[in-house]
């Protein structure tokens, strides 16, 4: 509920600067219709303008699960990993330049890892299999993921002719991205077609 | 069918036994194929299970160790982060540790790396293919040529970054661990195709030669077929084919179990063996046992076949059966008959050789002891003798037939106890024949004449004395040999010539018994002259005393033989009488009578003609018969001859004949009265109009003795039967006129007229009808010639 009020705060703040720029909304859902969450999508970004993180900056651990599944960074970010279970976990990420281990830690320990490198970390936890957290490191501005409806709003982006790229971690697309040319329609929303896989 | 009733049966008993045997050999075998192949189904399904245990064991393992792997952290952070030397020690270590033929990783991109620097080149795409789409893949994989029991086990950290796979040779130990954890002989092969390639064996195992070829097992595999069981006949075995997880699509890997029915039918070969020793050993005791048995059974029957057999061939046959059974029995009685048999042949052969009245030797034992005699003696000292009692018949009739059979034997004792060395026989009723071999010839003579001495000696038999002459005539073995009678014959022969002589003995006169098979061709060069005319008849006139006229006339026959001319009657009616000529020559005799009597009546002349009848057919009824038919048939006017001795031998037939004669209308008269046996009674009992006394009495006339008084007194005796009285064999007036004194009735001579042919008579016939005595005639003609 929080993040709701956190979002709807993000909202409030890119409506404000609306005016040199359109928000553009973009669907993501499979090929057969459904909406398809969790998908990140993307602008490329131009002079070293930062993402604005709408949330905290966290992956909990909480019931064996990471919590959020996919989250969205800028470059440099920390990003805390609060255990709220009761035992402990190991935390790892193999993925290049953003390699990290918290090595067992419990729920009184307070583990942060800074994210420096522009891509994606896989996150596992070393004790508990099924543990998978994606964290995706941009280094745009435009960068948003999609809700349960398969809806992301980009707001401010560039007028005309944009390339928007999307990126799931189980998409059925080369490196899980797809990349496009759109032309946003009048309403400003794009709808892109994303099959997944089921996860493994 | 078989000649021994003991191989007989013993082939029977051996057949069936056979048979029986070699239905128990069929009925196990066929048991042994269903059972093993029952067995070898039974144990193929266990087989079966068994490979899916090891495998499933097997595929465990290396799931597990894969799955392990892949979990490792360090491992996971090497695959990762592209650390290729860890990721390849951690393989080495893997493998080394659970001894894996082959280890890898497959990254998402496809890349593989393993230890076998080889590798990578040879897995292809369906690899990267098989674990995306299943990343804990399991089944045969084919890496190149090799084929391995494969499992992947995908990494994830915690996406998937690559997959673990680890692999076991195939075709090697799990092969050979099926093999020997079958209960029953197998071999295991594995076979693989790869998509439309054929099947091709994967076997590492040098020590297990592939059974079958890719193609052989194409041909009877269906394509993607279940689990099955094939048949191989070729090879005697069976094999069950069982599909295998394949690790990638497109690969279709079998398991074939092939179980050869020959190595499970040889541990039955070994029962069916042993059947057929027993068998085989019970055969041989069969055959030896049903061949003692029935050989007891058959041996005494053969004993009795084999005397049989020599019963047959005439020797004395016993068999010595012991024990007691039917077959004893008939042995006991087969003896009892041989016995016999041999009694009776003894008797036979007894009777055979010896006269049934007295026991002597008979003629058959005395010409076979005279060929016994010939191989060792001289010709001329071998001699026989026939003694021939004296008047037998006149004694037989006084003392009886069993004292004259005992007289006979007694006079054949008598002399055999004299001289053992001779062989006294009985030749006939009443005479005895003696054979032996003299030292010389002159010894022998001597011998015959002793012993004819000895022979006619009184002798008593019982209360009677019997006076015995006996006369004998005797041969060598040299006299006569070119007569076609044998020694005894000429004996009996020289008896008769003895008899004739009447001399006590004689020896076998060669000339005086003549030819006898001249005489054989006389009669047949006779029968040819009856039909050619050298035989006819001549006329001789009798002169009736009384009437002063010939009334009548004997016939006599007369032969004209071409070469030997006139040949005279007693030379050849004796023979025609003794060879049985003299039927149909005294018929021929008749029908010539009748003939001449016809012509007679023609010219005018009434004659009764005059036919001499031999004895001997008086009683012969066909004789009596024919000439009844030729008489009735020309209503002829006959007289028959004959003597009175003709009537002795069968008198009632004899004088049956004649009354017959007599009715017909034939004449009878009795021819030479007084030469013979003449006998009053016969004389009586003849029906004869007519006595003819001998000419001998006749001619005897004139010399003035008493011949005289018994022709008068004969004249007497005629008269005073009724019939009348005929002189034959006048030559002389004064003769004729002496009997015209005594009373003669009828005068027959030379006097009167000569037997002449028909035309002569005819002629003199013609004279007196012409007026002229024909005993005048003659008177003239005698002085006239005086």
């Amino acid at each position: 509920m929080s993040v709701r009020l956190l979002l709807s705060a993000v909202f409030a703040i890119c409506l404000s600067t609306q005016a040199w720029a359109d928000d553009l909304v973009v669907r993501v859902t499979t090929s057969d219709g459904r909406p398809v969450a969790d998908a990140v999508v993307m602008l490329p970004g131009s002079g070293g303008q930062k993402l604005v993180a709408s949330g905290k900056l966290e992956v909990a651990q909480k019931n064996k699960q990471f919590t959020p599944f996919v989250l969205v960074v800028p470059v440099g970010a920390v990003v805390g990993f609060p255990n709220l279970d009761k035992f402990r976990h190991h935390v790892y990420s193999f993925s290049k330049g953003n390699k990290f281990e918290l090595e067992l830690f419990g729920r009184e320990d307070k583990r942060v890892v800074t994210f420096n490198a522009v891509g994606i970390a896989a996150i596992g936890c070393n004790i508990h299999d099924q543990m998978v957290a994606f964290i995706r490191v941009v280094d745009t501005p435009w960068a948003e993921k999609t809700a349960a409806d398969g809806a992301a709003t980009l707001r401010s982006i560039p007028v005309g002719k944009i390339r928007l790229s999307v990126w799931h971690p189980y998409a059925k697309a080369s490196d899980q991205t797809v990349t496009q040319d759109v032309t946003p329609n009048a309403s400003g929303a794009v709808t892109i077609v994303l099959d997944i896989a089921s996860p493994k | 069918m078989f000649k021994r009733l003991s191989t007989e049966l013993t082939l029977i008993y051996a057949a069936l036994f056979g048979a029986v045997l070699l239905l128990i050999s069929g009925a196990v075998w066929m048991a042994v194929q269903e059972n093993s192949s029952q067995a070898v189904r039974a144990e193929m399904t266990a087989s079966s299970a068994v490979f899916d245990r090891i495998w499933k064991l097997r595929a465990d393992q290396l799931s597990q160790t894969a799955e392990v792997l892949a979990k490792d952290f360090g491992f996971r952070e090497a695959v990762a982060t592209g650390d290729e030397e860890t990721m390849l020690s951690a393989l080495d270590n893997i493998q080394s540790r659970f001894r894996f033929d082959t280890a890898l990783i497959i990254r998402p991109d496809g890349t593989v790396i393993s230890l076998d620097d080889g590798l990578g080149e040879r897995a292809d795409s369906t690899l990267l293919a098989a674990v995306q789409a299943k990343p804990d893949a399991s089944g045969v994989l084919l890496l190149g040529k090799a084929s391995y029991q494969a499992v992947a086990a995908p990494v994830n950290a915690p996406s998937l970054i690559g997959w673990v796979v680890f692999g076991r040779r195939l075709g090697g130990g799990e092969l050979g661990e099926i093999e020997s954890l079958s209960a029953i002989p197998l071999s295991a092969h594995l076979y693989v195709k790869t998509g439309e390639a054929p099947w091709t064996p994967i076997e590492d195992r040098p020590s297990q030669r592939i059974s079958l070829t890719g193609e052989e097992l194409a041909s009877r595999v269906v394509r993607d077929a279940d689990d099955a069981l094939i048949d191989i006949p070729e090879r005697n075995s069976i094999a069950g084919v069982k599909q295998l997880q394949a690790f990638s699509e497109g690969v279709t890997p079998v398991l074939l179990l092939e179980y050869s029915l020959t190595a499970n039918q040889a541990h039955y070969q070994e029962m069916l063996t042993t059947i057929m020793l027993i068998g085989i050993v019970g055969l041989i005791a069969l055959v030896v046992g049903s061949w003692f048995v029935s050989g007891r059974v058959t041996g005494p029957i053969s004993a009795l076949r084999a005397a049989a057999a020599r019963l047959t061939r005439g020797e004395l046959a016993e068999v010595q059966v012991t024990g007691r059974n039917e077959i004893t029995e008939l042995a006991a009685n087969f003896n009892i008959m041989s016995a016999e048999i041999a009694a009776r042949e003894q008797r036979i052969f007894h009777l055979a050789e010896h006269d049934h009245d007295t026991g002597l030797p008979n003629l058959r034992a005395l010409n076979g002891r005279l060929s016994v005699m010939r191989i060792a003696s001289e010709g001329d000292c071998i001699f026989g003798a026939i003694l021939g009692v004296n008047r037998f018949d006149q004694v037989r009739a006084a003392i009886g037939h069993a004292l004259s059979s005992r007289l006979m034997a007694e006079l054949g004792t008598r002399i055999s106890s004299r001289y053992p060395d001779l062989m006294v026989g009985r030749a006939t009723t009443d005479a005895l024949a003696i054979i032996f071999v003299a030292d010389s010839p002159e010894a022998g003579e001597q011998t015959i004449r002793a012993v004819t001495e000895l022979a006619s000696q009184p002798m008593h038999l019982g209360d009677d004395r019997i006076d015995v002459i006996v006369t004998t005539g005797f041969a060598s073995e040299a006299d006569g040999a070119d007569t076609r009678l044998s020694l005894l014959e000429r004996a009996e022969v020289a008896v008769e010539q003895a008899r004739a002589r009447r001399a006590a003995d004689a020896r076998f006169d060669r000339d005086a018994y003549g030819d006898p098979s001249a005489a054989l061709s006389l009669m047949s060069s006779m029968i040819h002259g009856l039909s050619n005319g050298e035989l006819f008849l001549a006329h001789q006139p009798k002169y009736d005393v009384r009437a002063g006229r010939i009334l009548s006339s004997e016939a006599l026959l007369r032969w004209r033989h071409p070469q030997r001319g006139m040949i005279s009657p007693d030379s050849f009616i004796g023979m025609a009488e003794e060879t049985g000529h003299i039927r149909p020559l005294t018929n021929w005799v008749i029908d010539r009578a009748i003939a001449d009597q016809r012509l007679l009546r023609k010219a005018g002349h009434d004659v009764t003609v005059s036919v001499n009848v031999s004895g001997r057919l008086i009683a012969n009824e066909a004789f009596a018969e024919s000439a009844l038919k030729q008489v009735r048939r020309s209503d002829a006017k006959l007289c028959f001859e004959i003597t009175e001795t003709a009537i002795i031998d069968n008198q009632k037939l004899a004088l049956d004949a004649l009354n017959a004669f007599r009715a017909a209308g034939i004449e009878i008269s009795i021819d030479d009265y007084g030469s013979g046996l003449s006998s009053l009674s016969y004389l009586r009992a003849i029906p004869a109009q007519e006595l003819k006394i001998d000419k001998l009495f006749v001619q005897n006339l004139q010399h003035g003795n008493c011949d005289a008084l018994l022709v008068k007194s004969t004249i007497d005796l005629a008269h005073s039967l009724g019939m009348k009285f005929t002189a034959e064999g006048v030559e002389t007036a004064e003769t004729l006129a002496m009997l015209q004194t005594m009373g003669a009735d009828v005068i027959q001579g030379y006097f009167i007229a000569r037997p002449m042919p028909l035309p002569e008579f005819l002629a003199l016939m013609s004279e007196q009808a012409a007026g002229a005595d024909p005993a005048e005639l003659a008177r003239r003609k005698a002085t006239g010639a005086r």
